[in-house]
């Protein structure tokens, strides 16, 4: 019977989720027979699983909804807003008693009868469905109907996870026998299964991961509802708009984001969304334009919440600022406007002039980014007054693998999270300046003073046996620059990092989350447990993420607008000839690696095929041919390319020292680097030597006659010389034509023309034509005639 | 009421834990220290692809901490879902009980105040009846 009573609960509890929008659509379309079809199915059957099960309450109420329903199905009666209102509360008090048979407590007596006349008089009555109905009631009953709401997929959930986290397990174990199997020789006949076994693996691991995904509507579903009701309450009109509902999100990260998005809504509707009169007034429509769209972003889910109301007031949210002390008077006269209305979520900064009961719930916009940044999760505002507030959340996929990156400091291992990394700089191979004030250090990376921690500092970890004590800088070896929310970040130093990796975070014992250093643990490959670092944590005990977070940011960027002698930054990198060059930074544009099959090393200079297009390959010869990937610079001057081929990158450093001339014109001179003298190329002798215009660089057009021979033969001639081809004869700057061309077609031509003849040697009426093979001097009319232009 | 006791050595005392409660017995491997974490808790280690966090149950009675090595026992207990491997001196074996856990006037000493439940009585000699649960949690509880 408990089995039974269970599943009456779940089933109940899925379809008051999928009827709920179904209810406020035929509100708005009382003539939309589907709709109250399917309201209809659902009273009955609620009706007919309580005779079953004995709950007079239940079946009375749901009784009266569906004789209510089924006399405006027959069309005896109509459904106007009352009769909405009155099914919307017997719907509520059906999922209130649907809670309380779960929790097998007693509903509270009385309120049904009222209920039940406020069905059957639709006319007459006058009571207050609403007073009988108080609304904390509502508030609990919704509360607990959506925190329970997952488990409609009708299989335990322990039973999910506990299926999820075995096969995590199973990854792990796959991890170490990899390992045993690496280790163990002539192991070789077992790679074939070993194989099949991983593939398998990944599979299932993936097929598990989709297991906890939800389709994102789960989460829309509930949200027409509380529009319905705040802006009822309210008195304004606001419509919601759902988009990408088709986006699947972790069910516990859906779980965790309701709340952050319920809060948002509330703010929209209450403080964004003006009334209707007041709309009008601003010209826009009456009712209020709610949006909520969701798009998949790489490894996240970006969430936007979007309201067509008055906007925020930057002046209005600095005044509150500095009068909460989140900023001083000349901290906020350095903000951008962008900067100053992120400060609503600055804690114990709340714009509205006075709390209303529908926002004003103690719950900030500080608790908001506080519980999203808590998932790993970001949010941040944009607004025009008068016209939109738009929120933008960044929501992780999945919380439990989370790709980190291995470091060790001190002897010991930790995983920091990716998403937290913004940059890895190695001291060694570039100058980093520090400064001490206090006690407190500050390293200087591209014009930045930003805040440095040792890892083995903050551990209180012994340092580096290894390093020498007798070095002048105590700075660690490399410097990981981290990002804790906008604005906020610092530099963190360790001894080594070794690689990026997907880690299975599993929870930590209280007594070690209690630290406040770590926010997980996870075995390496090698089955070594490893602990995640909670950068946001240790960012906070060391007061570097403050309550003015976004204040900080500027003063940062302000500091780099200081520098205004500004070194000019160069590349470093090692050429096939073992020689140490420098490149100067703006002219390369990415480095590529580049097949070596690719590679074309006869003519002058190698050549080699890059996103379908061949390009100069400079710096590499036949002597050097490889076997291996080649790395190579593109470097451009704006408006051709070429590749440097290079046998090792080594850094970026910015130019401090003099620059020598040197006699050999490939370079502009040598500079001391790391008191090591580097060769820097010479930008525009490379270019002029070697670069081949990007396509149609020249900007010029030429015409063509229409037939299979221009298309076939000119056409490649002409786009080689750097033309784009130009059907239309009035628009291009030359034009060739056949000799035989009527004289009509040539007087079109805006720009020059070219006449080619079909024999090698002219006749006599084919003076000033060119031969339609000879290749130079179809050039050079092409040149001639558009010498003036390109001139 | 019976049960089956696991008899453990910590500091040359014996104490005893339902083996209800245990999971079971390990071998040590390697531990990874974690740092900053109180003094009780040694680390974590690896079992069947799963961390375990170590607990030296000396630590956490405000002992000399047990200079642990490779091979050495340790009780493998869950609390709350997480598991713990107590790091013991020794482990002797499942026994009988054959008493309801009793007071001791004068009780146990300092340090094992906290963590006693009662004398038991086994076939061989009696022991410490501790709570697990405390030897988790550690000294720290005394102080809140």
């Amino acid at each position: 019977m408990d089995d039974l009573l269970a599943d009456f609960v779940a089933e109940t509890r899925e379809m008051l989720e999928s009827i709920e929008g179904e209810i406020i659509a035929w509100e708005a379309d009382p003539g939309d027979r589907e709709r109250l079809d399917s309201i209809f199915r659902f009273v009955h059957t609620v009706k007919g699983n309580c005779g079953f099960f004995d709950f007079p309450r239940l079946a009375k109420l749901s009784h009266a909804a569906e004789g209510a329903l089924g006399e405006v199905r027959s069309g005896r009666r109509a459904a106007n807003a009352r009769l909405v209102t009155a099914v919307l509360s017997v719907i509520d008090r059906i999922a209130a008693m649907v809670d309380a048979i779960e929790a097998k407590e007693e509903f509270p007596e009385g309120g049904d009868e009222m209920l039940v006349s406020a069905l059957e008089d639709s006319e007459g009555a006058v009571l207050d469905v609403a007073a009988s109905h108080p609304r904390e009631e509502v508030q609990t009953a919704r509360a607990s109907q959506s925190s329970a709401a997952p488990r409609s997929i009708r299989l335990p959930v322990e039973l999910l996870d506990r299926v999820m986290s075995g096969v995590s397990d199973m990854v792990l174990a796959r991890n170490d026998l990899a390992r045993r199997l690496r280790e163990t020789p002539d192991a070789g006949a077992l790679d074939g299964p070993f194989e099949r076994l991983s593939g398998i693996l990944s599979e299932v691991r993936e097929g598990i991961s989709q297991m906890r995904m939800h389709h994102i509507d789960h989460l829309y579903q509930s949200l027409p509802r509380l529009v319905r009701d705040l802006s009822n309450e309210l008195g304004k009109q606001v419509m919601i708009d759902f988009e990408g509902g088709d986006v699947e999100l972790d069910r516990e990260i859906m779980e965790m984001i309701r709340d952050p998005m319920t809060h948002l809504l509330r703010n929209a509707i209450d403080h964004g969304i003006e009334t209707p009169s007041r709309r009008i007034a601003a010209g826009k429509r009456e009712i209020g334009l709610l949006n909520v769209s969701a798009r998949h972003s790489g490894n996240e889910i970006r969430l936007t919440v979007t309201d067509d109301g008055k906007g925020l007031d930057p002046a209005k949210i600095v005044a509150k600022a500095i009068e909460t002390g989140v900023v001083t008077e000349q901290e906020a006269s350095r903000l951008s406007n962008e900067e100053k209305i992120n400060l609503i979520f600055a804690p114990g900064l709340s714009t509205a002039e006075e709390v209303s009961e529908i926002s004003g719930r103690g719950v900030g916009m500080d608790v908001v980014r506080a519980n999203l940044e808590r998932i790993g999760g970001s949010i941040k505002v944009t607004s025009k007054p008068g016209e939109f507030t738009s929120f933008q959340l960044q929501i992780p996929l999945t919380l439990s693998i989370v790709a980190g990156l291995t470091v060790q400091a001190g002897g010991h291992q930790f995983a920091i999270p990716q998403s937290y990394v913004l940059e890895i700089v190695r001291r060694r191979s570039s100058s980093v300046e520090t400064t001490t004030l206090g006690a407190n250090r500050l390293v200087k990376i591209r014009g930045n003073r930003i805040p440095y921690l040792a890892l083995h500092d903050v551990l209180a970890l012994p340092k580096n046996a290894g390093k020498d004590e007798g070095e002048a800088s105590d700075l660690a070896d490399i410097l990981i620059l981290v990002h804790v929310s906008t604005g906020d970040r610092f530099a963190l130093g360790v001894d080594s990092i070794f690689d990026y990796e997907d880690l299975v975070v599993k929870p930590l014992a209280p007594a070690i989350m209690a630290t406040g250093f770590y926010s997980g643990s996870t075995l390496l490959d090698n089955g070594t447990p490893i602990l995640m670092l909670d950068m946001r944590e240790i960012a906070a005990k060391h007061n570097l993420v403050s309550a003015t977070r976004a204040s900080k940011s500027p003063s940062l960027e302000a500091d780099a607008k200081k520098i205004v002698k500004k070194a000019a930054e160069v590349m470093t990198f090692e050429t096939f000839d073992g020689l140490e060059c420098a490149v100067r930074m703006p002219m390369v544009l990415r480095i590529d690696t580049i097949d070596p099959a690719t590679i074309d090393y006869h003519g002058k200079v190698a050549q080699t095929i890059i996103d379908d297009r061949l390009m100069p390959l400079v710096g590499i010869g036949p002597q050097h041919e490889t076997e291996e990937t080649v790395r190579t610079l593109r470097l451009s001057d704006g408006t051709s390319s070429l590749l440097y081929a290079v046998a090792r990158i080594s850094d970026t450093q910015p130019l401090t020292s003099e620059i020598v001339p040197s006699d050999d014109p490939a370079y502009e001179g040598t500079v001391l680097l790391n008191g090591r003298p580097v060769r820097l190329i010479d930008g525009h002798q490379l270019f002029a030597k070697f670069a081949r215009p990007d396509e149609a660089s020249n900007g010029l057009s030429c015409a063509l006659p229409d037939d299979e021979w221009s298309k076939a033969i000119l056409e490649p001639l002409v786009v080689a010389a750097g033309y784009r081809v130009e059907r239309n004869v009035e628009n291009c700057d030359v034009a060739i034509v056949m000799g035989d061309a009527p004289p009509a077609q040539t007087e079109q031509a805006a720009g020059r023309v070219i006449r080619l003849r079909e024999t090698e040697i002219a006749r006599e009426s084919e003076q000033g034509t060119v031969y339609r093979y000879d290749r130079d001097a179809l050039v050079a009319a092409l040149s001639q005639a558009t010498g003036g232009n390109a001139a | 009421m019976t049960e089956m006791l696991l008899i453990a050595n910590i500091d040359g005392r014996r104490a005893a834990i339902p083996a209800s409660e245990i999971a079971s017995v390990i071998e040590i491997e390697e531990i990874v220290a974690v740092p900053m974490a109180p003094s009780h808790i040694v680390g974590l280690t690896a079992m069947r692809s799963q961390a375990l966090t170590v607990v030296c149950c000396r630590s956490s009675l405000g002992l000399v901490p047990m200079q642990y090595k490779r091979g050495d026992r340790a009780v493998v207990i869950k609390i709350d879902g997480h598991q713990y491997a107590l790091l013991v001196d020794e482990v002797e074996g499942v026994v009988m009980s054959s008493s309801e856990p009793e007071p001791v006037k004068g009780g146990f000493g300092e340090h094992w105040n906290r963590v006693a439940l009662g004398k038991v009585e086994t076939s061989g000699e009696p022991a410490v009846l501790i709570d697990h649960k405390q030897i988790v949690k550690g000294p720290q509880a005394l102080a809140a």
